[in-house]
Protein backbone atom coordinates (compact mmCIF):
# COMPACT_ATOMS: atom_id res chain seq x y z
CA UNK A 1 0.00 0.00 0.00
CA UNK A 2 1.46 3.15 -0.97
CA UNK A 3 0.39 6.48 1.28
CA UNK A 4 0.48 10.00 -0.55
CA UNK A 5 0.95 12.92 1.98
CA UNK A 6 1.25 16.85 1.93
CA UNK A 7 -1.87 16.80 -0.24
CA UNK A 8 -3.26 19.72 2.47
CA UNK A 9 -0.49 21.62 1.50
CA UNK A 10 -0.52 21.15 -2.33
CA UNK A 11 -3.82 22.35 -1.76
CA UNK A 12 -3.22 25.47 -0.13
CA UNK A 13 -0.58 26.59 -2.52
CA UNK A 14 -2.55 26.00 -5.27
CA UNK A 15 -5.27 28.33 -3.77
CA UNK A 16 -2.71 30.81 -2.74
CA UNK A 17 -1.46 30.50 -6.52
CA UNK A 18 -4.98 31.18 -8.02
CA UNK A 19 -5.50 34.12 -5.59
CA UNK A 20 -1.67 35.56 -6.71
CA UNK A 21 -0.39 34.71 -9.75
CA UNK A 22 -2.83 37.21 -11.74
CA UNK A 23 -1.46 39.91 -10.50
CA UNK A 24 2.56 38.70 -9.91
CA UNK A 25 2.05 37.55 -13.88
CA UNK A 26 1.16 41.12 -15.00
CA UNK A 27 3.43 42.55 -12.63
CA UNK A 28 6.50 41.21 -13.67
CA UNK A 29 5.29 41.83 -17.38
CA UNK A 30 5.06 45.90 -16.81
CA UNK A 31 8.59 45.57 -15.05
CA UNK A 32 9.85 43.71 -18.26
CA UNK A 33 8.07 45.77 -20.18
CA UNK A 34 9.93 48.46 -18.66
CA UNK A 35 13.39 47.30 -18.63
CA UNK A 36 13.18 46.28 -22.25
CA UNK A 37 12.56 49.72 -23.09
CA UNK A 38 15.41 50.51 -20.92
CA UNK A 39 17.58 48.36 -22.91
CA UNK A 40 16.30 49.66 -26.08
CA UNK A 41 16.76 53.43 -25.33
CA UNK A 42 20.11 52.23 -24.91
CA UNK A 43 20.60 51.74 -29.18
CA UNK A 44 18.20 54.29 -29.88
CA UNK A 45 19.69 56.30 -32.46
CA UNK A 46 20.12 60.07 -31.34
CA UNK A 47 20.34 62.81 -33.70
CA UNK A 48 17.81 65.55 -31.95
CA UNK A 49 16.73 63.12 -29.07
CA UNK A 50 13.35 63.48 -31.02
CA UNK A 51 12.88 59.66 -31.54
CA UNK A 52 14.39 58.73 -27.88
CA UNK A 53 11.21 61.28 -26.65
CA UNK A 54 8.98 59.11 -28.73
CA UNK A 55 9.66 55.95 -26.26
CA UNK A 56 6.80 54.33 -24.47
CA UNK A 57 5.48 51.00 -22.69
CA UNK A 58 1.85 50.22 -22.17
CA UNK A 59 0.09 47.16 -20.45
CA UNK A 60 -0.68 44.58 -19.48
CA UNK A 61 -3.90 44.39 -21.09
CA UNK A 62 -5.99 41.03 -21.21
CA UNK A 63 -6.70 39.71 -24.88
CA UNK A 64 -7.67 36.76 -25.96
CA UNK A 65 -4.14 35.25 -25.79
CA UNK A 66 -3.94 36.30 -22.62
CA UNK A 67 -2.15 39.28 -21.16
CA UNK A 68 0.36 41.48 -23.70
CA UNK A 69 2.29 44.17 -22.50
CA UNK A 70 3.30 46.88 -25.64
CA UNK A 71 6.72 48.44 -25.96
CA UNK A 72 7.45 50.81 -28.95
CA UNK A 73 7.65 54.33 -30.28
CA UNK A 74 5.73 56.94 -31.65
CA UNK A 75 2.36 55.56 -30.41
CA UNK A 76 -0.33 56.34 -33.45
CA UNK A 77 -2.33 58.09 -32.01
CA UNK A 78 -0.24 60.42 -30.74
CA UNK A 79 1.66 61.90 -33.86
CA UNK A 80 0.45 62.95 -37.04
CA UNK A 81 1.45 60.20 -40.13
CA UNK A 82 3.80 62.83 -41.70
CA UNK A 83 5.85 63.22 -38.69
CA UNK A 84 6.85 59.97 -37.72
CA UNK A 85 9.96 58.01 -39.06
CA UNK A 86 10.64 55.19 -36.08
CA UNK A 87 9.79 52.87 -38.70
CA UNK A 88 12.31 53.63 -41.42
CA UNK A 89 14.86 54.26 -38.78
CA UNK A 90 14.47 50.91 -36.90
CA UNK A 91 14.52 49.47 -40.73
CA UNK A 92 17.20 50.37 -42.44
CA UNK A 93 20.25 48.33 -41.43
CA UNK A 94 22.49 49.64 -43.66
CA UNK A 95 22.70 53.40 -42.40
CA UNK A 96 25.21 53.89 -39.70
CA UNK A 97 24.42 56.03 -37.14
CA UNK A 98 27.22 58.36 -34.79
CA UNK A 99 24.99 57.04 -31.64
CA UNK A 100 22.62 54.12 -31.74
CA UNK A 101 22.09 51.59 -34.23
CA UNK A 102 18.98 50.08 -36.39
CA UNK A 103 17.04 47.48 -34.53
CA UNK A 104 17.19 49.09 -31.65
CA UNK A 105 13.79 47.23 -30.49
CA UNK A 106 13.96 44.49 -32.40
CA UNK A 107 17.61 43.78 -30.94
CA UNK A 108 16.56 44.66 -27.19
CA UNK A 109 13.49 42.15 -27.45
CA UNK A 110 15.39 39.61 -28.82
CA UNK A 111 18.02 40.00 -25.70
CA UNK A 112 15.90 40.32 -23.06
CA UNK A 113 14.14 36.85 -23.97
CA UNK A 114 16.08 34.81 -21.15
CA UNK A 115 15.23 37.46 -18.84
CA UNK A 116 11.44 37.17 -19.82
CA UNK A 117 11.29 33.77 -19.14
CA UNK A 118 12.91 34.27 -15.50
CA UNK A 119 10.53 36.65 -14.92
CA UNK A 120 7.46 34.64 -15.59
CA UNK A 121 9.39 31.86 -14.04
CA UNK A 122 9.78 33.85 -10.71
CA UNK A 123 5.73 35.03 -10.72
CA UNK A 124 4.85 31.13 -10.70
CA UNK A 125 7.47 30.29 -8.66
CA UNK A 126 6.19 33.18 -5.65
CA UNK A 127 2.60 32.27 -6.50
CA UNK A 128 2.88 28.60 -5.30
CA UNK A 129 5.18 29.90 -2.06
CA UNK A 130 8.80 29.75 -3.41
CA UNK A 131 8.02 25.85 -4.92
CA UNK B 1 27.59 29.62 -46.40
CA UNK B 2 26.13 32.52 -44.34
CA UNK B 3 22.41 33.53 -44.43
CA UNK B 4 22.47 36.27 -46.45
CA UNK B 5 23.86 34.46 -49.15
CA UNK B 6 22.07 30.99 -48.55
CA UNK B 7 18.17 33.28 -48.67
CA UNK B 8 19.36 35.34 -51.90
CA UNK B 9 20.77 32.17 -53.89
CA UNK B 10 17.19 30.56 -53.00
CA UNK B 11 15.86 33.92 -53.85
CA UNK B 12 16.65 33.41 -57.42
CA UNK B 13 16.47 29.87 -58.21
CA UNK B 14 12.54 30.72 -57.18
CA UNK B 15 13.14 33.61 -60.08
CA UNK B 16 13.05 36.85 -57.37
CA UNK B 17 15.80 38.20 -58.96
CA UNK B 18 19.24 37.63 -60.28
CA UNK B 19 22.26 38.01 -58.22
CA UNK B 20 24.57 41.33 -59.09
CA UNK B 21 21.83 42.30 -61.47
CA UNK B 22 18.35 42.76 -59.39
CA UNK B 23 19.19 41.07 -56.29
CA UNK B 24 21.76 42.28 -53.99
CA UNK B 25 23.34 40.88 -50.80
CA UNK B 26 23.78 43.28 -48.09
CA UNK B 27 23.98 46.35 -49.96
CA UNK B 28 21.51 48.74 -51.27
CA UNK B 29 22.65 50.29 -54.93
CA UNK B 30 21.54 53.54 -55.71
CA UNK B 31 21.68 53.70 -58.92
CA UNK B 32 18.79 50.79 -59.39
CA UNK B 33 15.17 52.12 -58.72
CA UNK B 34 14.12 47.90 -58.90
CA UNK B 35 16.18 45.88 -56.52
CA UNK B 36 15.52 43.01 -54.14
CA UNK B 37 18.22 43.05 -51.00
CA UNK B 38 18.96 40.64 -48.42
CA UNK B 39 20.51 41.62 -45.12
CA UNK B 40 21.83 39.59 -41.93
CA UNK B 41 20.07 40.80 -38.61
CA UNK B 42 21.59 39.49 -35.27
CA UNK B 43 18.64 37.33 -34.68
CA UNK B 44 18.04 35.82 -31.38
CA UNK B 45 21.19 34.33 -29.33
CA UNK B 46 22.26 30.67 -29.94
CA UNK B 47 20.85 27.88 -27.84
CA UNK B 48 22.56 27.58 -25.10
CA UNK B 49 22.19 23.48 -24.95
CA UNK B 50 22.38 22.43 -28.74
CA UNK B 51 23.66 23.21 -31.61
CA UNK B 52 21.66 25.87 -33.21
CA UNK B 53 22.22 29.06 -33.94
CA UNK B 54 19.12 31.53 -34.79
CA UNK B 55 20.49 34.34 -36.88
CA UNK B 56 17.88 36.55 -38.73
CA UNK B 57 17.42 38.16 -41.85
CA UNK B 58 15.55 41.14 -43.74
CA UNK B 59 14.69 41.03 -46.89
CA UNK B 60 13.83 44.86 -48.48
CA UNK B 61 12.23 45.07 -51.94
CA UNK B 62 12.64 49.02 -54.10
CA UNK B 63 10.68 49.51 -57.00
CA UNK B 64 9.41 52.62 -58.85
CA UNK B 65 5.81 50.95 -58.84
CA UNK B 66 4.08 50.81 -55.65
CA UNK B 67 1.81 47.69 -56.28
CA UNK B 68 4.90 45.90 -58.00
CA UNK B 69 6.99 46.08 -54.52
CA UNK B 70 3.83 44.94 -53.11
CA UNK B 71 3.78 42.11 -54.93
CA UNK B 72 6.62 41.32 -55.29
CA UNK B 73 8.01 41.22 -51.14
CA UNK B 74 3.51 39.31 -50.77
CA UNK B 75 5.28 36.63 -52.87
CA UNK B 76 8.85 36.80 -51.03
CA UNK B 77 7.08 36.57 -47.47
CA UNK B 78 4.77 33.47 -49.06
CA UNK B 79 7.57 31.66 -50.53
CA UNK B 80 10.29 31.73 -47.13
CA UNK B 81 7.71 31.68 -44.57
CA UNK B 82 7.17 28.18 -42.98
CA UNK B 83 10.11 26.20 -44.51
CA UNK B 84 10.53 23.75 -42.67
CA UNK B 85 13.84 21.20 -42.02
CA UNK B 86 15.19 22.24 -45.70
CA UNK B 87 18.70 22.29 -46.35
CA UNK B 88 20.06 25.94 -48.26
CA UNK B 89 22.99 25.95 -50.16
CA UNK B 90 23.67 22.79 -47.70
CA UNK B 91 22.81 24.88 -44.73
CA UNK B 92 20.79 22.73 -42.41
CA UNK B 93 17.62 25.34 -41.96
CA UNK B 94 14.77 23.77 -38.85
CA UNK B 95 12.92 26.46 -40.04
CA UNK B 96 12.36 30.29 -41.62
CA UNK B 97 9.21 31.64 -40.22
CA UNK B 98 8.36 35.73 -41.18
CA UNK B 99 8.25 38.11 -38.08
CA UNK B 100 5.66 40.09 -39.25
CA UNK B 101 3.85 41.78 -42.84
CA UNK B 102 5.85 43.69 -44.54
CA UNK B 103 6.28 47.29 -44.01
CA UNK B 104 6.28 50.07 -46.36
CA UNK B 105 9.20 52.72 -45.42
CA UNK B 106 7.60 55.12 -47.92
CA UNK B 107 9.34 56.56 -50.78
CA UNK B 108 13.05 57.22 -51.44
CA UNK B 109 15.08 59.52 -53.39
CA UNK B 110 17.81 57.96 -55.07
CA UNK B 111 20.38 59.11 -57.78
CA UNK B 112 18.00 58.99 -60.66
CA UNK B 113 14.49 59.19 -59.45
CA UNK B 114 12.45 58.10 -56.31
CA UNK B 115 10.80 54.31 -55.86
CA UNK B 116 8.96 52.60 -53.19
CA UNK B 117 10.51 50.28 -50.38
CA UNK B 118 9.39 47.42 -48.41
CA UNK B 119 10.82 45.49 -45.65
CA UNK B 120 10.16 41.91 -43.93
CA UNK B 121 12.00 40.44 -41.26
CA UNK B 122 12.53 36.74 -40.66
CA UNK B 123 13.71 34.15 -37.83
CA UNK B 124 15.64 31.28 -38.49
CA UNK B 125 17.20 28.05 -36.65
CA UNK B 126 20.14 26.38 -38.21
CA UNK B 127 21.09 23.03 -36.86
CA UNK B 128 25.27 22.45 -37.29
Amino acid sequence: MTFVTGDKLLIARLNKYKKTVDARIKQNMKNGAGQIMALSLTKTPEKTGELRDRAYFEGPVKSVDGYAVEVGYEKLAHIKEENRYAVPVHERTEVHHKIGQAKFLEDAVNEFEDEWKDLMSDAHKKSMGGI
Amino acid sequence: MTVESDIATYLQTKGHGTLGSDLFIAFIRDSSLNQVVVFPTAGRAPHKVFDVRRPGFQIRVRNENYSTARTKIDSIRSELHSIVNTALSGTDYAYIYANQDPVYLGKVRVGNGETNEFSINFSTEIKD
